[in-house]
């Protein structure tokens, strides 16, 4: 048995020295793990910076008895302090950190150690209120956050190895940090992108979602508009088809783009409207004559060759731009057949009117002639002066109903007028100086007119019978006095409103107005005014032939004559005569001269009215004639035939029963071309032969004619003949 | 527990809780604990005690300033003047723990002001904090520091002061974590525990002695952090003293057999009174 050598205290007690310093290590060595691992634990959840440099400095601080300990950045000579903890105190001290260049350089490099007391000469300015640090401890440090970073850790304690110790274990937990920080930020980015993403998504999705929305109100618009133009389009072509005018569209080459169903019965005017037939004609009429102007539409009437009598107006007008042409054809045939029918009711009317009061006046003058004729037959009385008083006022009486007749055929233009060139200034001067002895004091005259000649063609004699009748009636509606202002000038001076002039204005016109400033004209007299017999004067004062009778004149004068007037203002008629140009004739006005006298010519009066007829005859024998009576043409182509005596002239009536004087003038000019005919009617010669001509008739008497008339008519045939 | 009544003593801010009446009971806690620690004692006292259980400086609710002093003798001398303020005394004082050495200072230094002396686990003499290697061969204020930042090593500690360990659950596990909640709960830990010094306490061994009040000393036998031995030696040294152990209480008797526990306080506050 080995003896049992007792152990050696001295190396017992060595032993566990080393076994105690050991266990130092071990504990130690378990703390830093401890560290790690509870950093981990720890930071794990944080998902903010801030918390984390929180975490860190403060679990380094208590666990390694660490009184201060802070995170900043690197600034040129300084620290900036960001993060910090100080073990024994609730406040953070006032520390102040300053580094030189070399010390910022030999951080570049790693960490930096230092002791406390010689931190300075490494560089390192520390100060930390209530710290009186052993040794500091710098790490750098760099992440997303901060690329700059600094740790500092001051020490208190005796162990200058503590610190150096601790070096790697701090550098892993500060690098567990970073990388925790950059794992946060980088998430943070990472949930911003996705976010960004989202909301781009999101955005696209609404921006998808609006142009949707928008393209489908954009359909439905279109869609409502569509409709509305089908609407329109049908509404139009249904009231183009339910026209009833006939419309036809043309392009610009005049082919028929369409054309509604009333084209189809202006069938006789055009042949063929289907689409694209070229339309160059209407009723035989070449398209272009129906072209109107842009502005005013020019309606040509167009009558068509068929049985019954078609009548259309046709009008034709540009769309503008090329586009062609919209053509628009009316049957107007029945409105034609009304019209003609109511105009032809209107003059028979107007002839009933007329006739009325033709027969109410000359009843009144054949009723005093027959009284004063009556009254000669039972004058017993030798004195014949009180026969050739009645004989006067029968004489008188006649003249009386010659002028009547005479304003009757003015009206109706069937006066025999002898047209002369007037210079219109000198003619109204004259007849203003004869009115003057017509009108009463209190009635004055102005006469104005514009520089110039004023020259037109009209019969003097109408003319003034036309100032006559204006002036009285101006004279008559100013009972109380008043001023006749007559106004003279030519529309190239001075035009009128174009609606004073509805055709022919380019023409040059001589206006001649007569204004007064009297009672004016009742608007409801004011559409009759021209109508013969009609008087708004009172009984006896006016014949109702005055205007009437100037109408006619104007109207035979191919003039117009326009009035406005205004009750209580007055009345202005206005003249429009066709302006003349010329020499005028030479002045007729002479000396009265005695009528020539014949030569015992034998002279055959055709007359059916035996008065007449008598009268006619002795009237001839004071001229110094022969004359031989017959009542009709056929009396006096048998007394030709059988007279010996020979006949040197007929002096013939127009409207005989039998034969008229047209025909006896016709069948002489047959028989005896060499007798001249002279034609006596109370009708114009244009309207009663229509336009008869014959080389023997010699002249056209107007009756009634005075004796002077015929005196000078048959002195001029005779003395050229013999 | 009743609500906390917060009253600023010497310039410094107390909380406690107070509930029930009769002879008033000063219920003062140790380390890595506050007044939670008697929240199952309380309610077998409070029927027949005026129970005040109070947060030491640096702990729960009261003041966690650190410029204020943390040692036992100063913390002992705010009582005093607390229980002046209250005017409640002489009063029944139990001290667990560190509570256990500031119960000593005060019956030692202001033995008027106690009607009775109870030490339950307490520190004493200079056995304390001095438990050589235990766990992870770390001196065990070495574990307070790291149980601060660390939860699991908190736990490990806490279980470890118990004899029962299963009742340590999430919900007690919280109110211990609650000291170091905040960085301020856990800079005022470590100053508290960094305080402990156990010259506070070897200086007034020679006065043990002289304490003549009733004292009951309650020894959980599981308790591994401190040494049956103080409890032994202070049974020794304190006349009228007396021990009662119980062999299923750890660290935390309070939490292992509170039953037990409040009966012997009951019963010691009755005889003490008669």
């Amino acid at each position: 048995m080995t003896p049992r050598i007792p152990p050696d205290p001295t190396a017992i007690e060595e032993r566990i020295r080393l076994l105690e310093a050991e266990n130092q290590l071990l504990n130690e060595r378990a703390e830093d793990v401890m560290l790690l691992g509870l950093m981990a634990e720890n930071l794990t959840p944080l998902r903010d910076v801030e918390p984390i440099f929180k975490t860190l400095l403060e679990r380094i601080s208590i666990l390694y008895e660490i009184p201060y300990s802070s995170y900043g950045r690197i600034e040129i000579a300084s620290v900036t302090i960001l993060h910090e903890f100080a073990l024994h105190t609730e406040r953070i001290p006032d520390s102040v950190l300053g580094l030189s260049q070399r010390a910022i350089r030999s951080l570049d490099d790693g960490a930096l150690i230092c002791s406390g007391s010689r931190a300075k000469d490494s560089g390192v300015d520390i100060r930390i209120v209530g710290v009186e640090p052993t040794q500091v401890v710098l790490i750098p440090c760099a992440c997303r956050y901060e690329h700059r970073g600094i740790f500092i850790f001051a020490h208190e304690g005796a162990d200058p190895e503590f610190l150096p110790r601790k070096m790697i274990i701090l550098q892993q937990v500060i690098e567990l940090a970073m990388a925790r920080i950059d794992n946060i930020l980088l998430l943070d980015e990472l949930q911003r992108m996705n976010l960004n993403l989202e909301n781009r998504v999101q955005e696209r999705t609404v921006d998808l979602h609006r142009a949707a929305t928008a393209l489908e109100t954009e359909i439905a618009e279109r869609q409502h508009a569509e409709n509305v133009v089908l609407g329109e389009r049908h509404r139009l072509r249904t009231v183009l088809e339910h026209l009833p005018e006939g419309v036809i569209v043309l392009d610009a080459q005049n082919r028929v783009v369409l054309a509604n169903g009333a084209v189809l019965h202006a069938e006789p005017l055009i042949d063929e409207t289907g689409p694209g037939v070229t339309l160059n004609t209407i009723g035989n009429r070449p398209l272009e004559d129906f072209a109107s102007s842009s502005t005013a539409t020019t309606w040509l009437e167009v009558t068509a060759e068929s049985d019954p009598k078609l009548v259309y107006e046709v009008a034709v007008r540009a769309l503008g731009d090329d586009q062609g042409s919209v053509v628009v054809l009316r049957d107007v045939s029945q409105q034609r057949i009304v019209a003609e029918q109511l105009l032809r009711q209107e003059r028979v009317a107007a002839v009933g009117h007329l006739a009325a009061g033709i027969a109410h006046d000359f009843n009144n003058l054949i009723q005093a002639v027959m009284i004063l004729a009556e009254s000669m037959l039972l004058d017993d009385s030798p004195d014949p002066e009180s026969r050739r008083n009645k004989t006067r006022e029968i004489l008188s009486l006649g003249d009386r109903a010659a002028s009547l007749i005479r304003q009757i055929l003015d009206y109706s233009r069937q006066t025999v007028t002898r047209p002369k060139l007037v210079d219109l200034r000198r003619f109204v001067s004259e007849t203003i100086a004869m009115l003057n002895r017509l009108i009463p004091e209190t009635v004055r005259f102005e006469f104005d007119a514009a520089p110039g000649d004023h020259l037109v063609r009209i019969d003097p004699v109408q003319l003034q019978q036309v100032l006559t009748n204006l002036t009285l009636n101006s004279s008559q509606a100013m009972a109380d006095g008043g001023t006749i202002r007559i106004r003279l000038w030519n529309s190239k001076d001075e035009p009128l409103e174009a609606d004073h002039l509805s055709a022919d204005a380019d023409a040059d016109w001589v206006f001649l107005s007569v204004s007064d400033t009297g009672c004016g004209i009742p608007p409801e007299a004011r559409p009759h005014i021209f109508e013969p017999f009609f008087t708004t004067k009172e009984r006896g004062h006016g014949t109702g032939l005055g205007l009437a009778q100037i109408y006619g004149i104007v109207q035979q004068h191919n003039g117009r004559i326009l009035f406005e007037s205004e009750v209580g203002q007055g009345t202005t008629f206005t003249l429009h005569l066709p302006a003349e140009e010329g020499v005028l004739d030479a002045d007729e006005e002479g000396p009265p001269r005695t009528p020539p006298q014949g030569n015992d010519q034998v002279i055959l009066v055709v007359e059916d009215d035996p008065t007449v007829r008598e009268l006619a005859g002795e009237l001839v024998k004071e001229l110094g004639y022969d004359s031989i009576c017959a009542s009709d043409g056929s009396k006096a182509l048998e007394i030709i035939g059988t007279t010996k005596r020979p006949i040197q002239l007929v002096l013939s009536d127009v409207a005989m029963p039998g034969m008229g004087g047209v025909e006896l003038a016709t069948e002489l000019q047959r028989r005896e071309p060499s007798i001249p005919v002279v034609l006596m009617s109370g009708y114009a010669p244009d309207h009663m032969g229509g336009g008869f001509s014959s080389p023997n008739l010699a002249a056209w008497l107007q009756k009634p004619f005075t004796v002077d008339d015929l005196a000078q008519t048959l002195a001029e045939i005779l003395s050229g003949s013999s | 527990m009743a609500d906390f009544t917060i009253r600023d003593v010497n310039d410094h801010r107390l909380a406690y809780c107070r509930s029930g009446s009769g002879e008033p009971v000063l219920l003062v806690h140790g380390i890595t604990t506050n007044s939670f620690i008697w929240r199952e004692i309380i309610p077998g006292l409070e029927t027949g005690f005026d129970v005040i259980a109070v947060d030491l400086l640096g702990c729960g609710e009261s003041d966690l300033s650190l410029d204020l002093d943390y040692s036992i003798t100063a913390q002992a001398e705010l009582l005093a003047a607390f229980i002046h303020e209250l005017g409640i005394a002489p009063i029944h004082v139990v001290g667990h723990d560190i509570g256990g050495g500031i119960a000593q200072i005060l019956a030692v230094g202001h033995p008027h002001l106690l009607r009775s002396l109870t030490l339950v686990n307490p520190v004493g003499y200079d056995f304390w904090p001095v438990q050589p290697i235990i766990a992870m061969r770390t001196p065990i204020l070495r574990q307070l520091v790291m149980s601060t930042i660390d939860f699991g090593m908190l736990r490990l500690v806490i279980k470890r002061a118990l004899y029962h360990r299963e009742l340590l659950d999430d919900e007690l596990m919280g109110l211990f974590w609650g000291q170091m909640r905040s960085t301020e709960h856990r800079k005022a830990f470590l100053r508290l525990a960094r305080a402990l010094n156990s010259d506070h306490l070897t200086s007034i061994e020679g006065k043990l002695r002289t304490i003549d009040l009733p004292t009951l000393i309650l020894r959980g036998d599981g308790d591994i952090y401190l040494s049956d031995a103080i409890c032994t030696r202070l049974h020794g040294d304190i006349p009228n003293s007396r021990l009662e152990r119980i062999a299923t209480g750890g660290h935390f008797v309070q939490i292992d057999e509170p039953v037990w526990v409040a009966d012997n306080l009951k019963r010691f506050f009755l005889e003490a009174s008669a």
